[in-house]
Formats: C-alpha cells, sequence, structure tokens
C-alpha cells in the first residue's frame, strides 16, 4: 500500500521533471548576425531582426514610434498611450507597469518595447520564454535623454534616417523654447504635485523628467529644493516649506479629484504661496511626463504659463 | 516469572517529597490495590513503576531490569497503563482505540482476534462499531480499559479504573482485573473505593504522605483504628455478609 | 466510524478530480482561448506526434497557463497534507500552517532567498531557504505546543500573535528594501501564482513528492497520537520523535510552499476537514485525500482569481481565506467542531 503510493509519487515527480527539462525557460538569445541584436538597459541581448508587429508598453515609446512613420508596424499598446490618434485605438495590452504575458503573447507580436518601468519581471520572462524578444530601454527623464531616445528607438527600427530628422526637429523645438525662457525676468518657484486619485497623491523632485522642464523653462524646482528626489507621497509639511508659487499637476487626475476647489483643499496647498493666489497649472500627463517628441512643445508651453510677460501681446 | 521490584524509592513532586522510601515486591498473580488519601502518593507510585518520573533516590525495575529510560516501545512491552485523565479521541471508532494497545505488535501478530479478546473481557464488544466521543464517561473508560488489555503486557497498570463506573460496571472490572492477574500477570490497581478492592484485591497497600503505612491481606490493612489515623476520620470495619471480606463503614 | 474508502478509490476519485481542475485552469486566463484549442494545446504535448497549434496558443497554454496550474495543484496537495498532519500531530482541529504561524516563519527564510537569489536562479533560491526556515519554524511549533500544553485555544492564539509579529516584519522589510527582486507586500499576504514557470513546477513537485511520501509512512502513529501523548507513550509511540518528526515534513514542505506562492491560508484547515470529515480518521486515508483536496481547492482558487480577465487578478490567499472562513464559521455554527 505505502510502496504503491511512493511508486505513483515518484514516477509523477519524474514525469514533472521530464516536462521541466522540455520546456526550459531562458530568454530568448540570436544566432542572427550581430547587427540584427540590441542589449537592453536589463543586460538581456534580443533578437530585433523582426520590427513588423510591434507591442508598445509605453506611451512615449508609441509616439516615438508614429514619428518615426513606423506606425503601421504597431499592433499593440498600453493603457498609457494617448496620442497620437491613430494608435489610440489599438489593441491595449493593459498597463504596462502590471504587465500580463498572456495579453501580448495574443496579439503575436515580434517585438516588445518597453522601459524599465515595466513590472513585472516574470511577464516579461514569460513573453521571452514564448519566443518573443522584449527589449528594455532606459527611463529617459532629461532633455538630452529625449534625444538619445529617439536614435535608440530609431536604430531598434532601422530607421536611422527618419530618427535623425526627428531628432533634430525635437531639438529645435527644446532649443526655441530654451531661448524663450532666456528671456524671462524671474525665476518662479514651481512644484509637481501628482495627482491621480484621492488616494494617489505624490510629489515630483528631483530625478524626475518635471524637474528638468522646470529648470529648463527658468523656475526652481522648489520641492527638489527641499530634498524631495524622485516621486513621495505627498506631505503637507514638505509642501509648505518649499513655498511654491505654482503648482503643476496632470489634467486627468485634476479632474477625477473635481478640480479647481478639490485641488486647493489638498494637504499642505492652501499654506503655499501658489494655494494662496490659486496658481496652479495642469498639463495632459503624457504630454509633460512623457519625453517623447512633443517634449519641445511641452516645454515652450511651460515657459510661457510660468512667464506671461514672455507671450506676445 | 514476572515481578516488581521498588526499592527505597523516593520521588519528589514540585518540590514536596511525593513517595518517601518504597520498598515493594510484586509476583507474577498478585492483584495489588493501592489505597490512602488524595495526595497519598497513589498515581506517583503508578507511574514511577511505569517508568514515567524521575526518583530523587531509590529504583524500580520490571522483572530485573529498570524501568527508567527505556525507549517507549520496550517500556510498552514490559508494562501497559490506564491513565487517571479522560481524554478526548476525536473520530475513531472503539474498534480502533481498542487496537491502539496492540500498537508495538502492529504487523507482527494478527491483531484483530486480540482486540476482539480485549473488548469481550472489558465487556464492550457490544460498542465496537460506535464513536469513542459519543460515549458516556463510564463507557469510554471500559473500552480505556480494553485498550490496556489489548496490549497484553505482563504488568498491568491502572489509575482509578472504576472511575465513573456504576457498582455493576465497577465489579465486573475488578473480576476482570483479578482474571488478569490469575493469568501469570501483575495487576497494580489504585483505588479510591476500599470496599471495592477489598473484595477482589490480593494484596492492598495502604499509603499515607509517601509511605506505606501497612501492606498485606485486605482484612490485615483494613483495620479500625490504622483506618482512623490515615483518612482522619471514624472508621468501623464490619465483615461482608455474603463474601466475607472486609467493608468498612466511615463516620 | 472507519468508513468502506479505499486508498485506490481515494486515488482514482483524487486523480479525476485533479485532471477536470487542469482542464478548466488552462481554459481560464486573461486572453480567450478557445476550449478547443487549449486541449489541442495538451494534447499535442502530452501525446506523442505533432498536432498543428498556433504558437501564441501554445505559448499561453502549455507556456503560462500549465505551469501555473500544476504549481497551484502541487503547492496545495502540500498545504493539504499539512492541515492534516498538523492537525493530528498537535490535536487540534483548527491547525493550519498559517494559523500557527508556520508560514510567516517560512517566509522570513523566502524573503531572504529572493534577496540573495533571485538574479540568479528566479524563486529557487527562495524556496529552498524557505523550506529550510519552514523546517526550523517547525521544531519552534513543536517546542510552542508542548509549553502551552493540551489547551487548544491558547496555543491557536499564540501561533496567530507569533505569526502576525513574523509577518508584519517580513511585510516591513519587503516595502523598506523596495527592491524588484523582492515580491511585494501582496505576495507575503496573500500569495500569487504570477511567476508560475516549468522550473517551479519541478522544484515545488520535488518538494511535494518529499513531502507527501515523507508524512506517509506516519500515518499508523499520528492515529495512535489521538490518544493524548500520556496514552500514547504508554502504548508504545515515540510521541517526541513522531511529532517533531511529523513536523520536519510539514515545515519543509509549507515552506516551499511559501517560497514558491507566497502565504496562502486556510488550505490545510479545509483540506484537513474536508478529508477527515469524508474518509474517516486515518490519516493512511486522510493524508491523501486532503493532498487532493488541497490541490483542487489551491487550484480552483486560482481559476476564480482569474475569471475576472483581463489581467485583473484575485490574490489566491485572499480567495482561500474568504472561502475557508466561511467553511470554519460554518464548521462552528452546525457544531462539527468542537471548540
Amino acid at each position: 500500500m505505502a510502496f504503491r503510493t511512493a511508486f505513483t509519487l515518484v514516477t509523477a515527480a519524474v514525469l514533472l521533471a521530464a516536462c521541466s527539462a522540455a520546456n526550459p525557460d531562458t530568454p530568448v538569445t540570436t544566432s542572427a548576425t550581430p547587427s540584427s541584436t540590441f542589449v537592453g538597459i536589463d543586460g538581456v541581448q534580443s533578437d530585433i531582426s523582426d520590427t513588423s508587429r510591434i507591442v508598445a508598453l509605453n506611451g512615449d515609446l508609441t509616439e516615438t514610434i508614429f514619428a518615426l512613420g513606423a506606425g503601421d508596424r504597431v499592433v499593440g499598446i498600453d493603457l498609457t498611450t494617448t496620442y497620437p490618434e491613430a494608435a489610440v485605438g489599438l489593441p491595449s495590452v493593459g498597463l504596462g507597469r502590471r504587465l500580463v504575458a498572456e495579453e501580448v503573447i495574443a496579439l503575436a507580436p515580434t517585438l516588445v518595447i518597453g522601459d524599465t518601468q515595466i513590472e513585472p519581471q516574470s511577464s516579461i520572462d514569460q513573453i521571452r520564454a514564448a519566443g518573443i524578444p522584449v527589449v528594455i530601454l532606459d527611463l529617459q527623464v532629461t532633455l538630452p535623454g529625449v534625444i538619445r531616445k529617439i536614435g535608440t528607438v530609431a536604430g531598434i527600427l532601422g530607421v536611422e534616417e527618419e530618427g535623425l530628422a526627428l531628432a533634430a526637429a525635437v531639438q529645435a523645438d527644446i532649443d526655441q523654447a530654451l531661448v524663450v525662457a532666456s528671456g524671462a525676468t524671474a525665476a518662479p518657484r514651481v512644484g509637481y504635485v501628482y495627482v491621480r486619485g484621492p488616494e494617489t497623491l505624490l510629489m515630483f523632485g528631483n530625478g524626475m523628467p518635471t524637474h528638468f522642464l522646470i529648470e529648463a523653462a527658468s523656475g526652481i524646482d522648489a520641492l527638489g529644493e527641499v530634498g524631495v528626489t524622485f516621486a513621495v507621497p505627498l506631505s503637507a509639511e514638505s509642501l509648505v516649506a518649499a513655498a511654491p508659487d505654482v503648482l503643476l499637476t496632470p489634467t486627468e487626475g485634476f479632474e477625477i479629484i473635481g478640480g479647481l476647489d478639490s485641488f486647493l483643499s489638498l494637504p499642505g496647498v492652501s499654506g503655499t504661496p501658489a494655494g494662496r493666489t490659486q496658481s496652479v497649472l495642469h498639463y495632459d500627463e503624457a504630454l509633460m511626463l512623457g519625453m517623447g517628441p512633443r517634449t519641445g512643445e511641452a516645454l515652450m508651453q511651460l515657459v510661457l504659463d510660468l512667464h506671461p510677460e514672455l507671450s506676445t501681446p | 516469572m514476572t515481578s516488581i521490584e521498588v526499592s527505597e524509592l523516593t520521588v519528589q513532586l514540585k518540590g514536596r517529597v511525593a513517595l518517601d522510601g518504597i520498598d515493594l515486591s510484586v509476583e507474577a498473580g498478585e492483584l495489588v490495590a493501592v489505597v490512602g488519601p488524595n495526595g497519598s502518593g497513589k498515581s506517583t507510585l503508578l507511574r514511577a513503576i511505569a517508568g514515567d518520573v524521575e526518583p530523587v533516590s531509590g529504583a524500580v525495575s520490571i522483572n530485573g531490569d529498570p524501568i527508567l529510560g527505556l525507549p517507549p516501545d520496550t517500556a510498552a512491552a514490559r508494562r501497559s497503563f490506564l491513565e487517571q485523565e479522560h481524554v478526548k479521541i476525536a473520530g475513531f471508532d472503539v474498534r480502533s482505540v481498542v487496537g491502539f494497545g496492540a500498537y508495538i505488535s502492529d504487523g507482527v501478530t494478527e491483531p484483530s482476534d486480540r482486540v476482539e479478546g480485549a473488548m469481550a473481557r472489558a465487556g464492550v464488544t457490544d460498542l465496537a462499531d460506535r464513536r469513542f466521543e459519543e460515549l458516556s464517561g463510564g463507557e469510554q473508560r471500559r473500552v480505556s480499559i480494553a485498550r490496556v488489555l489489548c496490549q497484553n503486557a505482563p504488568v498491568v497498570l491502572l489509575d482509578e479504573p472504576t472511575d465513573s463506573l456504576d457498582l455493576g460496571h465497577a465489579h465486573a472490572v475488578m473480576r476482570t482485573a483479578r482474571d488478569e492477574a490469575a493469568s501469570h500477570k501483575i495487576v497494580v490497581s489504585t483505588s479510591h473505593d476500599l470496599n471495592i478492592a477489598s473484595q477482589h484485591a490480593t494484596r492492598m497497600v495502604l499509603l499515607h504522605r509517601g509511605r506505606i503505612a501497612r501492606s498485606g491481606t485486605p482484612a490485615s490493612v483494613l483495620e479500625p483504628k490504622l483506618l482512623s489515623e490515615v483518612y482522619g476520620v471514624t472508621v468501623t470495619v464490619i465483615t461482608h455478609p455474603t463474601t466475607g471480606s472486609p467493608v468498612v463503614v466511615s463516620g | 466510524m472507519i468508513t468502506r474508502h479505499s486508498l485506490p478509490s481515494i486515488l482514482i476519485v483524487g486523480g479525476l478530480f485533479t485532471i477536470a481542475a487542469v482542464v478548466l485552469g488552462v481554459s481560464v486566463g486573461s486572453t480567450t482561448v478557445s476550449f478547443a484549442t487549449a486541449l489541442e494545446v495538451m494534447l499535442d504535448h502530452l501525446l506523442p506526434g505533432d498536432l498543428d497549434t498556433s504558437a501564441q496558443a501554445d505559448a499561453i497554454v502549455w507556456g503560462i497557463r500549465m505551469p501555473r496550474v500544476l504549481v497551484a495543484l502541487l503547492a496545495g496537495a502540500i498545504l493539504g497534507v499539512a492541515g492534516t498532519v498538523l492537525q493530528g500531530a498537535l490535536r487540534n482541529p483548527l491547525a493550519d500552517s498559517q494559523l500557527v504561524g508556520l508560514s510567516a516563519a517560512a517566509s522570513v527564510g523566502a524573503l531572504s532567498g529572493y534577496w540573495i537569489g533571485y538574479a540568479s536562479s528566479g524563486s529557487t533560491v527562495a524556496i529552498l531557504l524557505g523550506a529550510a526556515a519552514g523546517a526550523v519554524g517547525a521544531q519552534a511549533v513543536w517546542w510552542l505546543a508542548r509549553r502551552v500544553g493540551g489547551e487548544p485555544t491558547r496555543f491557536i492564539l499564540v501561533g496567530i500573535g507569533m505569526g502576525l509579529g513574523l509577518a508584519a516584519l517580513v511585510a516591513t522589510a519587503s516595502i523598506a528594501i523596495h527592491d524588484p527582486r523582492i515580491p511585494d507586500v501582496t505576495f507575503w499576504f496573500f500569495g500569487g501564482l504570477g511567476a508560475a514557470n516549468w522550473t517551479v513546477v519541478a522544484v515545488v513537485g520535488f518538494f511535494a513528492v518529499v513531502t507527501v511520501g515523507g508524512l506517509f509512512p506516519f500515518a499508523r502513529m499520528l492515529d495512535v497520537l489521538s490518544l493524548g501523548h500520556n496514552a500514547a507513550s504508554h502504548v508504545g509511540l515515540n510521541v517526541g520523535r513522531v511529532s517533531a518528526g511529523a513536523l520536519a515534513f510539514v515545515g519543509l514542505g509549507v515552506g516551499a510552499t511559501v517560497g514558491a506562492i507566497g502565504v496562502v491560508g486556510f488550505v490545510g484547515l479545509v483540506a484537513g476537514r474536508v478529508a477527515f470529515s469524508t474518509v474517516g480518521p486515518q490519516h493512511r486515508l486522510a493524508i491523501p485525500a486532503s493532498a487532493f483536496t488541497g490541490a483542487i481547492f489551491v487550484a480552483l482558487a486560482d481559476t476564480i482569481g482569474r475569471v475576472g480577465g483581463r489581467g485583473f487578478e484575485v490574490p489566491i490567499g485572499l480567495i482561500t481565506t474568504v472561502l475557508g472562513g466561511a467553511y470554519l464559521v460554518y464548521l462552528i455554527t452546525t457544531r462539527r467542531l468542537a471548540v
């Protein structure tokens, strides 16, 4: 009796082990020529010889691909993609930051591209185990980084010429905004408060894209100045200590919590100069935080909003 | 031949002396009733014979070998034990519980005959298929006795076997104990009930404050002056009209 | 009451239900794969020969869902048997690996395993360290049980206290360390099957064989243990060695599951009670019965959690706790559980 049970169990174990051996989980490595592989920021070498069906897991990457003229290759996007119009209608795999492997695999892509915000690692592993290359790019938060990103993506897609042209155009936009910003007479203290809903209230500081945009727009990143680094939960004390003259926030979240009155009643806001003068500016989230091809446009908008004296009458 | 040898046994429990220099020899064929007031050391003596307590001095041996420190299975071959406490046994039926007594013989002998025999000797055959936890306190006690008999050890130790039993069953149990002893075994039983003990035991041992006050036939132990002194209550001893054994009347 | 069930009948019935659970589990997921397609993929892999199946369906059904269902079954089997043996060894009908704090103890080892070993081995080191911590934790449980004596309620309270304390420690660590290598807080409180792959199947499978196979020989001894420690010792059982030995296997197995799928509670409680009430008190039958019950319970709970689809996944431990908790209330109110 005991022997029979043991025998059954051992046989089952052997079968399972055999199954496991027959289905190893190894990331895809390529045997193709070196130019058709790409090593991502995670150190994994991916086969990029076929970029005909792409799933883009970040909104800024989708934007970049479309701006490069390769939008027809995109077969799947994620929920953070809000631009351009043509992309929004494509099949969505859900949120890249909560990646579900099945959703991606079902679209039968030949390449998946995302940045370091993509999680969890196990889903990325599962997609690779299914034979689909996943390229993970470094997250870019600076203005030079935007240009680098365009170059990297263009290189992966094999559209270097278009990449150079797009990079030049975006750099021109940025430069134009910087020129205008150089004419500013005052440097307002600016704080970025990220709102997504009543429960998600964050302060953005040093190292966030908003820091670099604010500084480039001749403003002072007030939150960064009081020591806020990356994104941290909103603290009324820190907000008051930072004393921003202007508060920036994403439009989507701003509307979800109920507009200006609700925003002004968030912890600490009423204790800031921005709160007292009701100086709150809201911008489309993808535009301001994505560091994509529209960055120059976003920067110009910010410059003009922060320095009303610069607008041509 | 089966024998128990207790020599100069002294046991301390929770700081106080529970047994003080006990000397006792028991031979096969004896049913020894250990009696005495509460706290006189009856259960402690039984547990010492079982090998469950470590004495401060002195020793206990069964068949010439010390009982202390033996591995459980070896000890179980030498002696069986009916505990005083009533334990809940969930799920199992009476036949299974009785069968647990034969644990050390599992697979070596065919135990079902032994189980049936033990149940018959304890008078619980009619309860065989009932769940243990559904039985009354007295029924559970008799099943536990059957379990002890099923173990078939040469030394049988019973701690308050007649606890929860009505008159009829109490006598039946003591008769079974006497029969066990008669078949070349030793049975040592503690008892609160002096009269039931005196009717069936071949020998009585009266304990008083951890010492043996008297050891011998029931008639010699149940002496009015001694009992009054030990129990602290006036006692008269009369003779049973039918059996002739001594009967203790208190008050 | 010994029922008329036999070991072969338990294996057959259990096996059939297990196959059903596999088929169901593999058919449910974030994307829609038709039942026929799923079946095709399964047969393609299980039978010799080659069926024409799409690469995507194969990757989804065999690469993602199948390992997940298998890990759920294997972990559930371990947890189910653990519950049965804990209830027997601790003489406590409420015993369950999470309730007595064993899962929390194992999670300390598992967390360390993820921290040091994730980059090289995924969850394998975490499973091994979890198993080791579990085996150690089991000895602590036994020591605790001996100190508290025969009072079931008091023991459970102490176990809950110890378990919550350790769990809070682990949760704090996972938040404070904030490293992508370490699974997040939900994993440590409610489990997660998202990272299941064929390697995990093999490792957990190994521990399932060791645990169930190692505990089965204890069956008769656990039966005798129901007499209570005193009487069991008197009939010849080495109570200390049997309890410590059985608990060591339990700790090893439970620890491995914590490393693989996090802390999933109530499986042992439910599986143990269902097994005992279905096949009777003999551990020889209850151990395999609870292995199947636990396996199917966890697999079903995982499937239910995924029914929301579109990436929305209810953590498995949440479902087992809700269902298990309801079952516990049912047992108490209908007096099937003397507490």
